[in-house]
């Protein structure tokens, strides 16, 4: 098909922005794997010890940023301690920040109901060290405490002191998996991006993830779960007529495509 | 309207995000400048944050006292040799521990959770939902889809014309996924840009957007006159 | 053999399969020097792996001021490229990333950055889709239809159309997707195993660069 490619980015911004600027407001349905995900949190008994990583890349922030907010939201609203920290990116300490210095931490008090441990390079060797024993990659957290002086920290040695593990990431949810929730056999629940989901899914079904969420759609519904509509629900409206035009322009190119064969 | 540190920032983010869409009619230097910008600022944050990273890791316990860590901080400083042609062989040291440690982390968790678990999840699978003996198969045929050590198209024999109609249900089973996926990464995409895009329809940023189009217009006529 | 060429060659292969050995003994054998043993080598790898960053930054830099100094075309944006790392790197180990100033510049400048190149990839994916995703056989077919399904359950629009289109869209996820998403899952963790136990044995020496005289 011989036209300008620029006609179909305007098209794309156009079914991206009018939705914007009038937004139509169709009911977004809860899927199992984000309920999943809800209930883990919810159900967690007083006391319990969660981590939670928002453990991002930049490219990531429009659908994970959302989504964070609001499991952070639900955290911190559960009589539980919340351990955070970061294995995945150096995007992920100042995303944490962002939010937290957004939210607060609620009736939280840092340093015995909540913590924030910094980032740790390398990914799944970090991940092992911690998993295995945290203080043979932690002695000071985010801001230069050292942990001794964290009465929550004197609580956690190893991932089997969690009892949920939640990370928000980009996608990097296999070395979580390999090690700690498998050898430590600890609950997990994971938020991230859309192309991601479809291979998570795996997980899910044979029981090593709890909760699963996708991507800006899973942002959205984790939004009304928790009674607090944002930025993501809104903007599944832009997604709706930007991928009914791309469905609906295939289907017409592909009708062009074999009538202009037929005539041949 | 007040003008405070949240409006500018908008307004700069706004500029940015229209520079880098300039590209999408053609390259340009607007887009070149915002991308040699996006390229230093990320890499230096990159640097600052496993500098800090590092810091905590080793030199504060080692300023504390724990005088071991010295030996992970020469290893890394050794990886450096790299640069020097005469000693660079020696940062294969620091690098083998990364390889080693690694490489060992891997086989034994990809063992477990992407083979074991998996074939349990698989077992475990409840049979009476007849959607679930079409995964088994599915599951079946595009494992077999990758072996090529044995059987496959082209050859002769009972197991090879078996093995090749079966890869071909593998395969067919991998388009299925790779449809999923391409749905999934549609809505991926789609995220990023409406993220930008929202950005630069809310106010400040939107009225840069106009200014923009006028400067293209002109900087378009500008060219044509050039030319002709 | 000369020294050099053991520390070269001979060195980095033992330390690989004495910590590939002692890493994955350490899952199964609780026995307390060994897990010691293997806790501070992943502990040491965190600190390496975070000098190992600095070995791309150079790399990179290194290109840069080549294009600079040479003079060549678009060298401002090279230029540009190194102050800016230069600026952000030292201010940031200097006021420490918690700088309120340096995460207004992040959240303003890199952020829209990062996130617009990469949103222009929607673009180019419609565009793609529009101009090349043909029926021209079945597998085509399985993927366009596999594709439009799925894109109809993540969107709201979808249930409002017919409300059976989520349920479709999500079965298609949950058993075709998922089967041939755990072959290649169970594929990948085969190849890795294999690929790992002969990097540990020595098999495998590509991440060490050899050169031709230090193969033999």
């Amino acid at each position: 098909m011989k036209f300008d490619s620029r006609w179909i980015y305007v098209a794309v911004f156009l079914t991206i922005g009018i939705p914007i600027l009038a937004p139509i407001g169709l009911p977004v349905l809860i899927t199992p794997t984000t309920r999943g995900m809800f209930d883990a949190i919810q159900n967690l008994p007083s006391g319990s010890i969660m981590y939670l990583g928002i453990d991002f890349l930049a490219v990531s922030q429009p659908e994970l940023l959302p989504m964070s907010t609001a499991v952070y939201k639900q955290a911190i609203s559960r009589p539980i301690s919340i351990v955070m920290a970061c294995f995945s990116t150096t995007d992920c300490p100042l995303f944490t920040q962002r939010i937290i210095q957004q939210i607060g931490y609620g009736s939280k008090k840092y340093g015995e109901d909540i913590v924030f441990l910094g980032y740790f390079p390398g990914l799944e060797t970090p991940i092992a060290a911690f998993a295995k024993d945290v203080r043979s990659v932690v002695s000071v957290d985010a801001f230069g405490t050292p942990i001794s002086q964290l009465a929550l920290m004197n609580r956690v040695k190893s991932a089997a002191d969690f009892n949920l593990w939640v990370v928000m990431t980009s996608g990097d949810y296999v070395p979580y998996l390999r090690q700690v929730q498998s050898p430590y056999h600890i609950k997990m629940a994971f938020g991230t991006s859309s192309p991601e989901y479809p291979t998570g899914l795996v997980y899910y079904q044979s029981g090593q993830i709890v909760g699963l969420l996708n991507g800006l759609r899973g942002a959205a519904e984790y939004e009304l779960l928790i009674h607090s509509p944002g930025s993501a629900a809104g903007g599944m409206d832009a997604q709706s007529v930007t991928q009914l035009f791309i469905i609906v322009a295939v289907i017409g190119a592909n009708a062009l495509y074999f009538s202009r064969r037929k005539k041949k | 309207m007040n003008i405070d540190a949240t409006m500018v920032g908008a307004l700069i983010a706004g500029a940015a995000t229209i520079a880098i869409y300039s590209y999408l009619y053609e390259e340009n230097a607007v887009y070149r400048l915002a991308e040699s910008l996006l390229i230093g600022l990320a890499t230096g944050n990159v640097v600052a944050i496993t500098w800090d990273a590092v810091r905590r890791a080793a030199f504060v316990p080692l300023v504390g006292g724990q005088v071991i860590w010295i030996i992970p901080i020469v290893l890394g400083m050794i990886m450096y040799l790299y640069f020097l042609k005469q000693y660079s062989y020696l940062y294969r040291i620091p690098l083998a521990f990364l390889v080693g440690v690694g490489t060992g982390l891997t086989i034994r968790g990809s063992v477990s959770a992407n083979l074991i678990d998996q074939l349990v999840g698989t077992i475990n699978a409840d049979f009476s939902n007849p959607s679930n003996w079409l995964m088994l198969l599915g599951i079946v045929a595009s494992t077999l889809y990758f072996v090529f050590t044995f059987g496959g198209q082209g050859k002769t024999g009972y197991y090879s014309q078996f093995h090749s109609r079966f890869s071909t249900l593998g395969r067919w089973f991998l388009m299925a996924a790779f449809g999923a996926t391409f749905g999934n990464v549609v809505q991926g995409r789609i995220s990023s840009a409406w993220g930008r895009v929202g950005s630069l329809l809310t106010p400040p940023a939107i009225y840069e957007v106009p200014i923009a189009i006028a400067i293209f217009v002109i900087y378009l006529i500008y060219r044509k006159r050039k030319h002709t | 053999m000369p020294a050099s060429k053991t520390l070269a060659r001979e060195v980095p292969l033992i330390i690989t399969f004495l910590l590939g050995v002692l890493t994955v003994a350490d899952y199964g054998v609780q026995e307390p020097t060994l897990q010691g043993l293997s806790s501070t080598a992943q502990s040491w790898v965190v600190v390496i792996a975070g000098f190992a960053v600095g070995i791309g930054v150079i790399n990179l830099l290194r290109g840069q001021w080549y294009r600079v100094k040479t003079r060549q075309k678009g060298w401002y944006n090279n230029a540009l490229l190194i102050t800016t790392l230069a600026l952000t790197s030292v201010w940031g180990i200097i006021a420490t990333t918690k700088d309120p100033t340096y995460s207004y510049v992040y959240f303003n400048l890199t952020v829209p950055l990062t996130v617009t190149v990469f949103g222009m990839l929607a673009f180019y994916i419609a565009s793609a889709a529009v101009r090349s995703l043909r029926l021209r056989n079945i597998d085509a077919g399985i993927m366009l239809v596999a594709a439009a399904l799925v894109m109809l359950r993540n969107i709201p629009a979808g249930a409002a159309i017919w409300s059976s289109l989520p349920a479709i869209g999500g079965w298609v996820l949950d058993y075709p997707n998922l089967a041939a998403q755990r072959g290649i899952v169970i594929g990948i963790a085969i190849g890795v195993v294999a690929v790992g136990v002969r990097t540990i044995l020595g098999y495998e020496r590509g991440y060490l660069a050899l050169s031709g005289e230090e193969k033999k």
